[in-house]
């Protein structure tokens, strides 16, 4: 059981990382990347393409945060550390990735399926992780850490998404409906991991650790 | 609440920030061309044999003969595969096929 913990750690933090060093070289503001040249004359609105380098600020912040957020041992060495982090992770995902990845849903691939997937996602994204704040704030830590842990859940999705690309992509999935599967598909991926992780018996486990 | 507000309106402030950059050093997109619709092949030429006319000659590409056709003759390329009697009219005779000969008339004697 502590091996495949350590696993499914690993695999996570690995693909994050992973996500983190594909995503940087958007920084550098060119045009010619292409998922922005896809987007066409979309691409070239400042307020559509200030929206996308926020979302990905923000999403890195998320994915490179979280396991340092959910791991006990920071929490027990420096809880000053972990509640700094923790605003980081409010800011970036309440004010800068779920707002703008609820407003680039409306121009997502794959149509109407497709935005309604990204949508919903946003949502749920941003709704966990407010309701996390306001019970940390409460100083209700056990709700907040399972919220939290939701949330993080749905931060994955990221991850959980281009992994079921790829896997669709394998045995000839046209591409169209590949990205609408996996849009749907990582979302109910996100819900299943955070309700495993914020499941009773782990918070249980997870005090007495 | 406010908290959740906190973060939002931090947020909001780095989207104006990021919007000025973003307006000032973004590069542009390339467009993408879209590539023009497939010209069709030609249809395979077809010439309408009006009449074979005195004056037929060889030339280097080819056997050519001299086309009777309204309203002014012109030349045009023919290769004839086998000998055709005179006259052939009113046939279409595609060019490097055989020109079928009409059938003799039948004689009365």
């Amino acid at each position: 059981m502590r091996l495949a913990r350590w696993t499914w750690w690993a695999s996570i933090v690995a693909f994050s990382g992973l996500i983190l060093v594909n995503s940087w070289p958007y920084f550098s503001l060119r045009g010619n990347f292409g998922f922005l040249v896809e987007k066409g004359e979309l691409a070239s609105e400042v307020p559509w393409r200030t929206a996308f380098y926020v979302h990905i600020a923000g999403g890195m912040a998320c994915l490179a945060a979280g396991p340092l957020l959910l791991w006990n041992g920071l929490l027990r060495f420096s809880p000053r550390l972990h509640r700094w982090l923790g605003r980081g992770y409010a800011v970036a995902v309440l004010g800068c990735a779920g707002p703008t990845g609820i407003y680039m849903a409306f121009h997502a691939k794959g149509g109407v399926p497709g935005a309604i997937g990204f949508f919903v996602l946003g949502l749920l994204w941003w709704g966990e992780t407010a309701l996390g704040v306001r019970e940390a704030v409460a100083r209700r830590f056990a709700a907040h850490r399972r919220w939290m842990q939701r949330s993080y859940a749905m931060a994955l999705s990221a991850v959980f998404f281009r992994v079921i690309q790829l896997a669709l992509h394998a045995p000839g999935v046209p591409a169209e409906a590949n990205y609408v599967i996996s849009i749907w598909l990582s979302l109910a991926a996100s819900v299943a991991v955070g309700e495993w992780m914020a499941r009773p018996a782990a918070a249980v486990k997870g005090a007495a650790a | 609440m406010k908290t959740i507000l906190f973060s939002v309106a931090l947020g909001a402030l780095f989207f104006a920030g990021s919007l000025e950059i973003v307006a000032s050093r973004a590069k542009p997109v390339p467009r993408v061309v879209e590539a023009p619709p497939p010209v069709p092949a030609p249809e395979p030429e077809f010439v309408e044999v009006l009449e074979l006319v005195e004056g037929s000659q060889f030339s280097r590409r080819g056997p050519t003969y001299a086309l009777k056709k309204k309203p002014a003759a012109k030349r045009i390329p023919v290769v004839l595969l086998e000998e055709v009697e005179y006259p052939v009219t009113s046939r279409y005779v595609p060019l490097g096929r055989r020109a079928v000969p009409p059938p003799p008339p039948a004689r009365i004697d």
